[in-house]
């Protein structure tokens, strides 16, 4: 059985189709990524995954339960958590606080969601900030609490949008390792991102949305060959010269 | 020498770094694409050049001067034009209202008649639905209301941020066929960012291949156009 599966999923704004009958599959253990230019409906595609949209229709099986339309904490308690392509933590509270505000996802007990929070800082090395004011954080370290916050959620599946937006090369470079580090903790993913490099280089296999629509799936290498991905990316007339 | 120089700016939003150390040269009359993916930098260079960013550091040299940090108006004034991506007209207003705000420099207004009829040669439809709003063109009519109203400044450099987004083949054919037109025929040098590789390669000198905030290819165009970095750039791969 698959972690996840989107079946046909449609996701409509009054007139406009913003996904459009989109099916994937992601099993357990596996860094999925999926691209799309810019108005694709990757982000929307992410906020039916997690309940901050109800998709018109289609279904959408987590760990064999139907959760299509379903409150984001129901779907957040079941182990489904995502993070935001704009960070914004509780700015005038500590990154320990911060962090532990995820975790009353799965506790009611304050020592209890401090430790998990403890526990989560030092794995992504932010623990010697733990006192710190968030807002005072540089954005890869914002970036590293929003990570933080998902993962003290203790999901089984995280979807990560746009995650190294907005860092500089090098700061993308070095999220990288942390990604997969998180990945072999048991945590399945799945990652919208812009910077191709870096999702490339993360996925073991990539669906492609364009104008709502799966254009491709398959291995990275699969993906970049292909006509119809190349002819989204670089233009109709990039194929036929290519010839 | 350049019409435009760009010597090694940084820029970005607040803490967010988005071009590093771009340098590129556009000389008088050319027509020189900077090509990339979402993300890029492209956008961001185009609005610093035209003053809407202030850049961290670096130089902006347009006709031997220096502009980088002066206001948006008066870099206007020296006849360097941006329109900008998705078009932003006054969709409220009628198409001749948007024509004449672009005339809205007094070196413009004083040439109002003369460019008025440039752009009427260039996009006979706008002349036709001068009265009617611009909200409620197709795709293609905003563009040319978008390119019109460049033209309406009356640029030594106009420059493009991506015309072609959004519209159909057949529609994009006649953009690009305007934009070789107006470098053509009134001497206008351009600058055009764009997605569509082989379209702008196609009307362009030179090119620049933008990824992650730095300029990673640069040559001629029919360089370019055989170039397999470039797909590189565009899909990571």
């Amino acid at each position: 059985m698959s972690l996840l599966e989107v079946k046909n999923v449609t996701k409509k704004f009054s007139g406009l189709i913003a996904v459009n009958d989109v099916s994937l599959t992601v099993e357990a253990g596996q860094i999925v990524g999926v691209i799309g230019p810019n108005g694709a409906g990757k982000t929307t595609l992410f906020n039916c995954i997690a309940g901050a949209l109800p998709p018109t229709s289609g279904s959408i099986i987590f760990n064999g339960k139907e959760i299509a339309g379903k409150k984001p904490y129901e779907i957040c308690q079941l182990g489904v958590t995502r993070t935001f392509q704009v960070v914004k933590p509780f700015g005038s509270k500590t990154v320990l606080y911060n962090t532990m505000v995820g975790a009353f996802a799965q506790t009611q007990h304050l020592h209890e969601a401090e430790e998990k929070a403890l526990e989560v800082l030092k794995f992504l090395d932010l623990d010697h900030k733990k006192d710190v004011v968030s807002k005072s954080l540089t954005l890869p370290e914002r970036k590293k609490l929003e990570l933080a916050r998902a993962l003290a959620t203790q999901p089984k599946l995280l979807l990560l949008d746009e995650v190294m937006a907005g860092l500089r090369p090098s700061e993308v470079t070095e999220m990288l390792p942390t990604i997969r580090k998180i990945n072999q903790t048991g945590v399945t993913i799945v990652i919208v991102e812009h910077i191709m490099q870096a999702i490339m280089n993360l996925s073991e296999k990539i669906y492609v949305i364009s104008f709502g629509k799966k254009i491709a799936e398959g291995d990275p290498h699969d993906v970049v060959a292909d006509e119809e991905v190349i002819k989204a990316y670089l233009g109709e007339e990039y194929v036929a010269t290519q010839h | 020498m350049s019409l435009l120089n760009i010597d090694k700016i940084n820029a970005g939003y607040g803490e967010i770094q988005v071009l590093f150390d771009i340098s590129l040269q556009v000389k008088e009359g050319e027509i020189v694409s900077i090509i990339g993916a979402n993300g890029a930098g492209k956008s961001t260079l185009l609005k610093t050049i035209s003053g809407l960013i202030v850049p961290d550091s670096g130089t902006v040299t347009f006709d031997g001067k220096p502009i980088q940090g002066l206001p948006a108006d008066e870099i206007v004034e020296q006849a360097l034009i941006h329109v900008p991506e998705g078009r932003r007209l006054f969709s409220l207003m009628s198409v001749y209202e948007n024509l004449e705000m672009g005339a809205y420099s007094k070196r413009a207004t004083e040439n109002f008649d003369k460019n008025l009829e440039e752009v009427h040669k260039l996009f006979p439809r706008l002349s036709e639905r001068e009265k009617q709003l611009a909200g409620t063109l197709s795709g293609g009519e905003q563009q040319m209301v978008a390119i019109g109203r460049g033209i309406m400044a009356q640029p030594r450099i106009l420059m493009l941020d991506e015309p072609s987004l959004g519209l159909a083949p057949v529609l994009k054919k006649d953009i690009f066929a305007a934009i070789k037109k107006i470098a053509e025929e009134y001497g206008t040098t351009i600058v055009l960012v764009e997605q569509d590789v082989m379209n702008s390669l196609g009307i362009s000198d030179r090119a620049y291949v933008m990824e992650q905030g730095q300029v990673v290819i640069e040559g001629t165009s029919d360089e370019l156009m055989n170039d397999p970095h470039i797909k590189k750039a565009f899909l990571g791969l």
